[in-house]
């Protein structure tokens, strides 16, 4: 298969356009969809105890030739007062857990005791993902009124808010005594990153749903139901924070496996010598525009780039189909002289949706061993990293890293363990900075190194504290898209641009930043839902 | 603390913080991180005996070349010599030699990394003179997920690990979330 060059690790990995990128097929939430739909999955709803005052449990479950995972969620009856998205919160409206398998009630009693009380309590390896979600208040009690006199919500106050439920934190990967995510290599499903924690959002959102008309069906038995138009419009929010922050930097190699996968998918449509799929992007691009105009945020920062956005879509469509050899790498290049950043990634997003055929194994691709990585070539020789810092970090040796270059300091807190983000000059704990200022560290790096010969051995040997900094340099030879060129502690630096990039990654489709190191999203907005798999039990229950 | 099972993610995060709540470089506390994962996979107890290295850390210092063998001015620190020993293993045929390695078990996951072996055999040794030789590595496959840990170790790499956390004040929550309303 013939490809054209990647875009440049120097023009992908700057962090405004990480804080553009939108969701692609390859994302993780369409490539979880089409492998449920796509692979003979199944899904029943095999208990649902919930009361009156919705409080109880349930469980979802989806299987397939003896293969299952079962979310279940456990509904509380939460005071407003106590209500908090904050990860100091104790007590929340609903709390998850995603099962590798079928609960036992012996297992269904373990998680009673431990699933609400989050990272208060621990789960077993059986165990895949915990989670938990609050009520939107702005929507809950709009839809259950509305249906519990027998209507459906206005359209409108779905679309504004999106969600009935937003999640607060979904752990996976061996948090809180849960399967380490190796437990799940292999698994036809879930074997990819973040698949597990998708599936259950997937599976929340469905709860999400059920447990509205039967809050509905409490107040009123003839309650109507949501109408199947509105059970697809309503996704699950998400609250995220600094918390996700520190992820792509201390996972290098996932980075650039996942970046470079859609690197790869843009350039084989770049190369293709022709247009078959014009009239699919057309289509793809009128999405695109529906959703900018859609998509809602009060942030300055993000009305801004929805300001430039709706306008690069609406050239985007006036461009006329180009003609000649590479018609698409033609509109790429026109997209690249013409479109804001957010333009010009919503416009890859429209280019790579006509063309499963030719870019959906890359959504296989986008595992990565960190600790593949790890290991440091003590044999390289000085020279050859004095050469790749050059080549792969000339971008870190500008900023003298002082002022209002080295504003921030990362660390964690002491009160609930999660990263945050500290003005160095006003704040305590510089001292117990995390080494995320990784061009700072290579800017040091380089100034001892300076022009020495001999091993890295035997330099590491003399100056051990520069070992952080050197594994990173030697990483970025074979992974050219594992490192953010960009400085991660100046005062401009925006913590939502890193969260948006992983973010989208996942499928997230809209971006609200509520200030600059917190946003909001909704995911599976639109998606199908479990009831509509091709052999869904329970389905009397979707109606 | 009582007796736990952690995975092996939660072992490894907690074998950098308590590392780096010693006093290691970021860079040595990684190597920690990744030796205890390693360890823990194959049921060695690389979590309890980084806890026994952590109750008395020689600190990161190291001193020789390959062909007079490295040492420290008291006992050497495992996870230091194994990255010396991993670093240095590609340029040299013959062995390496470390002085009073103290719980030489560490030093195994940087002996495999470069296919090496160690002798003697460091399991269960609380300080030893290791020598390093090509060639002759025979440890085990990963068998496992999970790493069992005694409540008194847990208890102390929570409090080294401790160390490295920033006491909340009322600007550093203001910082870290919304500012305004987000429960809606």
């Amino acid at each position: 298969m013939t490809t054209s060059p990647l875009r440049a690790p120097g023009t992908v990995m700057r962090l405004s356009r990480l804080g553009s990128l939108h969701a692609t097929r390859l994302s993780f939430i369409p490539s979880l969809l089409r492998r449920l739909f796509g692979e003979g999955w199944e899904f029943d709803r095999p208990l649902w105890e919930i009361d009156r005052q919705g409080v109880g449990r349930a469980l979802y479950r989806i299987s397939r030739a003896g293969q299952s995972y079962t979310l279940v969620a456990f509904a509380h009856d939460l005071p407003p007062e106590a209500r908090s998205d904050r990860v100091i919160a104790t007590a929340w409206d609903a709390t998850f857990t995603l099962v590798d398998g079928t609960p036992t009630a012996a297992d269904l009693a373990r998680l009673a005791a431990n699933v609400p009380r989050q990272e208060a309590g621990r789960v077993s390896p059986r165990e895949i993902v915990l989670s938990r979600a609050n009520r939107s208040v702005r929507l809950w009690e709009e839809v259950v009124s509305a249906l519990a006199t027998g209507r459906q919500p206005c359209p409108e106050k779905l679309a504004e808010t999106g969600y009935l439920m937003r999640t607060t934190a979904v752990y996976g990967s061996g948090k809180f005594g849960a399967a380490d995510r190796t437990r799940l290599a292999g698994r036809p499903l879930l074997d990819g990153p973040f698949r597990a924690e998708m599936l259950a959002v997937w599976l929340i959102r469905a709860f999400t749903l059920d447990l509205v008309e039967h809050m509905a069906r409490a107040r009123n038995p003839a309650a109507a139901r949501l109408a199947p138009a509105a059970r697809r419009a309503l996704g699950v929010g998400n609250s995220t924070g600094l918390g996700m922050a520190p992820f792509l930097v201390t996972h290098p190699a996932l980075l650039d496996a996942w970046m470079r996968a859609r690197e790869t998918a843009l350039a084989r449509v770049r190369a293709l010598p022709e247009a078959n799929a014009w009239p699919a992007f057309r289509d793809a691009l009128t999405q695109a525009r529906a959703n900018a105009d859609a998509w809602q945020s009060a942030h300055p920062y993000q009305e801004a780039k929805l300001t430039a956005l709706r306008a690069d879509l609406a050239l985007a469509e006036a461009a006329p189909q180009p003609t000649g050899p590479r018609p698409w790498d033609q509109l790429w290049r026109w997209a690249e002289a013409s479109l804001s950043e957010e333009g010009q990634e919503a416009l890859l997003a429209a280019l790579l949706e006509p063309h499963g055929h030719l870019i959906d194994d890359l959504a296989e691709q986008m595992g990565a061993d960190e600790d593949a990585a790890f290991p440091i070539d003590g044999a390289m020789a000085c020279e050859d990293l004095q050469r790749l810092i050059g080549q792969n970090y000339a971008w870190a040796l500008t900023p003298r890293y002082e002022g209002a270059e080295a504003a921030r300091f990362w660390y964690v807190s002491e009160e609930k363990l999660e990263p945050r983000l500290g003005e160095r000059a006003t704040e305590p704990g510089a001292e117990l900075e995390l080494p995320l200022a990784v061009g700072r560290d290579v800017a040091r790096l380089a100034a001892d190194l300076g022009t020495q010969r001999g091993p890295v051995a035997q330099f590491l040997l003399d100056h051990p504290e520069h070992r952080h900094a050197l594994r990173r340099v030697q990483m970025s030879a074979a992974r050219p898209y594992a490192e953010i060129r960009d400085n991660l502690i100046g005062a401009e630096m925006m913590p939502i641009d890193l969260l948006r990039a992983k973010l989208s990654i996942f499928g997230a489709t809209r971006f609200d930043p509520r200030s600059d190191r917190w946003l909001r999203i909704c995911l599976f907005q639109g998606a199908p839902l479990p009831e509509e798999l091709p052999h869904a039990r329970d389905r009397a229950l979707a109606g | 603390m009582h007796a736990t099972a952690l995975s092996l993610g939660e072992a490894g995060a907690l074998a950098v913080k308590a590392m780096r709540g010693a006093g290691a470089s970021w860079g040595l506390a990684e190597e920690a991180g990744w030796a205890v994962r390693w360890l823990g996979a194959r049921n060695a107890p690389g979590l309890e005996t980084l806890a026994r290295l952590l109750e008395a850390w020689p600190g990161e210092e190291i001193s020789g070349n390959p062909e007079q063998g490295f040492r420290a001015s008291g006992p050497l620190c495992p996870i230091r010599a194994g990255c010396v020993l991993a670093d240095f293993a590609p340029l040299s045929a013959t062995p390496l030699r470390f002085e009073r390695v103290a719980w030489p078990l560490l030093m195994v996951p940087f002996a495999a990394r470069v296919g090496w072996g160690l002798s003697p055999a460091p399991e269960g040794l609380e300080r030893a003179d290791i020598e390093a030789k090509p060639g002759a590595f025979t440890f085990h496959q990963p068998v496992g997920d999970r790493v069992q840990i005694s409540g008194a170790a847990l208890a102390r790499l929570h409090a080294l690990a401790h160390r490295t956390y920033v006491p909340a004040s009322a600007a550093s929550r203001q910082g870290a979330g919304a500012g305004t309303r987000d429960n809606d």
